[in-house]
């Protein structure tokens, strides 16, 4: 079972302008077969809502990845 | 005004996906006839990848499209049979891997002898057959993807001409 990201590894994620995949699992303290997934289901509702455009399926815009998990960009990136 | 010659037509392919002006050209067309309503509405992921490896290769093989408009998939493979005589052993060679790629199947064989951007095309038809499976890049998404914005930058630049006229 995969365990609870820390306060101060999604501090440092936060801080990131772009995130991978496996960054992507990170922010949502699952592995690499659910964020593969995940990430499918981010971009496609970037381009559905046309809130965030998406210019290669690589790395993801921090901020989209922290909305779409309904989490406060904002209170990470103040740091701990 | 600037003309088709002029415009940078890679702006958005920074991977290289697509190898010349007709290989884009030809795509877009079969997206716009066989997909329209996912093409248009942006649901990219819905789109079947079998078809598009297929359409990949088929798009940079022939110069032009083999279907006109309201055609289906059997159109495609007519045609394709009927240009059978005109098609080099190495462009054969590709459509029967693509044809294989249609039905999921990777045949693993030499292809050393092939042209350099047969090489590349089977590698990137390949890689959007599996892309359900890759966790870097979903190549599914981005050859759609640039094909899209290829079309948007096409739509902009002919309302550009009419309101110069």
């Amino acid at each position: 079972m995969k365990e609870l990201t820390s306060y101060e590894r999604l501090c440092d994620l936060a801080k990131k302008e772009e995130l991978t995949t496996k960054e992507i699992g990170e922010a949502a303290s699952v592995g690499i077969n659910k964020a593969k997934e995940l990430k499918k289901e981010i971009i496609q509702w970037m381009t559905e809502s046309e809130k965030y455009r998406v210019y290669n399926t690589i790395r993801i815009q921090t901020k989209a990845v922290f909305e779409f998990l309904s989490k406060d960009i904002d209170e990470y990136k103040g740091g701990y | 005004m600037n003309t088709k010659e002029d415009t940078k037509m890679f702006e958005y392919d920074e991977f290289g996906l697509f190898t010349s002006q007709k290989h884009i050209d030809n795509f877009l067309y079969y997206m716009t006839t066989i997909y329209q309503e996912d093409f248009f509405n942006y649901k990219f992921f819905a789109l079947p990848e079998n078809e598009l490896s297929f359409i990949y290769i088929i798009s940079e093989i022939f110069d032009y499209p083999l279907i006109s408009d309201n055609q289906d998939f059997h159109e495609i493979f007519k045609n394709i049979d009927k240009e059978s005589n005109y098609i080099e052993d190495n462009q054969q060679e590709v459509i029967d891997l693509a044809y294989g790629f249609l039905n999921f199947s990777i045949q693993i064989s030499d292809t050393r002898k092939l042209p350099l951007t047969y090489g590349i095309l089977i590698k990137n038809a390949m890689d959007i057959l599996s892309s359900n499976n890759d966790i870097i890049q979903f190549k599914q998404y981005e050859v759609v993807n640039i094909a899209k914005k290829y079309h948007e930058q096409e739509y902009h630049l002919q309302s550009d001409y009419f309101i110069s006229l």
